[in-house]
């Protein structure tokens, strides 16, 4: 059963460090900027919004779902 | 006053007078290893996803072995996922900018690193162009080599997209820079310079 509260602590702390990763990245990246061009982004077309999106999006799903499966399988 | 000025507008340590005439990240070849990383990690999951049932009924089960197992299943994908994402993310912000005055490395991450390697254009004495291998020949990226004026090192750049248009700026500017010296054309003027005016990556 402690096993499922540590999960469940995991997964707040690992949203958490997203959001926080997040907002330091956006800090620096509007104070510095740059222009991109499709010469400068990953494979041409993808932007570093797009990572912040996809890391948001992921870390979140997979904190709910473990946290959710671990209760699950436990209780 | 304060408006006219390029100090840390686009990288910190940025010069009063400095203008980026462009920039670049590493090739993407870098990544590749993680991306592969990463699509083994989305397969194992589609595939755990995929055989749900099944595998619902394997951690169901009242062993307190299995439960720890699951619990540590759990914390590895959750450090994978933030581990990768810290690496795209330190892909962006490592660049190599040139600007009218010197070559900056920015190696920088989130978290743990920040460090800024500048060489001057006018220390330059050499730059070579290398290409070797039939991955950097058919993927264009390379390295380039240089050597200062000052002392026999050289700092090597390496992984970098379409190196023969940056020779071709780095020796540019080099020779413009050389012929300007330090000429009354490098102090900003209100025409010159405007807040906030973008900088082409490569156009």
């Amino acid at each position: 059963m402690a096993l499922v509260w540590i999960t469940t602590v995991i997964g707040i702390i690992s949203i958490g460090f997203c959001l926080m990763s997040v907002k330091i990245l956006y800090r620096y990246i509007n104070r510095y900027r740059f222009d991109e061009s499709k010469y400068t982004l990953l494979f041409g077309f993808v932007r570093l919004r797009y990572i912040a999106a996809a890391y948001i999006v992921i870390s979140i799903l997979f904190g709910v779902i473990s946290t959710v499966f671990m209760f699950d399988i436990t209780l | 006053m304060s408006e006219t000025l390029n100090t840390d507008r686009h990288f910190k340590g940025q010069l009063e007078n400095e203008t980026v005439e462009c920039f670049c990240r590493k090739h993407w070849i870098v990544l590749i290893r993680d991306i592969l990383g990463f699509l083994i990690f989305i397969t194992v999951l589609i595939l755990l996803i995929a055989n749900f049932v099944r595998v619902y009924t394997f951690f169901s089960q009242d062993s307190s072995l299995i439960t720890l197992l699951a619990f540590s299943i759990v914390c590895l994908f959750t450090l994978y996922i933030h581990h990768f994402f810290l690496r795209l993310i330190k892909y962006y912000l490592e660049i190599v900018v040139i600007t009218n005055y010197r070559i900056v490395d920015v190696d920088k991450s989130l978290y743990l690193r920040d460090s800024k390697d500048a060489i001057d254009l006018s220390k330059i004495q050499d730059i070579k162009e290398s290409k070797h291998g039939i991955m950097k020949k058919m993927l264009n990226f390379g390295e380039l080599i240089i050597t200062l004026s000052s002392t026999s090192t050289t700092k090597t750049l390496s992984f970098i997209p379409n190196p023969g248009y940056y020779f071709r700026k780095i020796n540019e500017l080099k020779r413009e820079y050389i012929q300007k010296g330090l000429s009354n054309k490098d102090v900003p003027t209100h025409k010159s310079i405007k807040k906030n005016e973008p900088i082409s990556g490569l156009s």
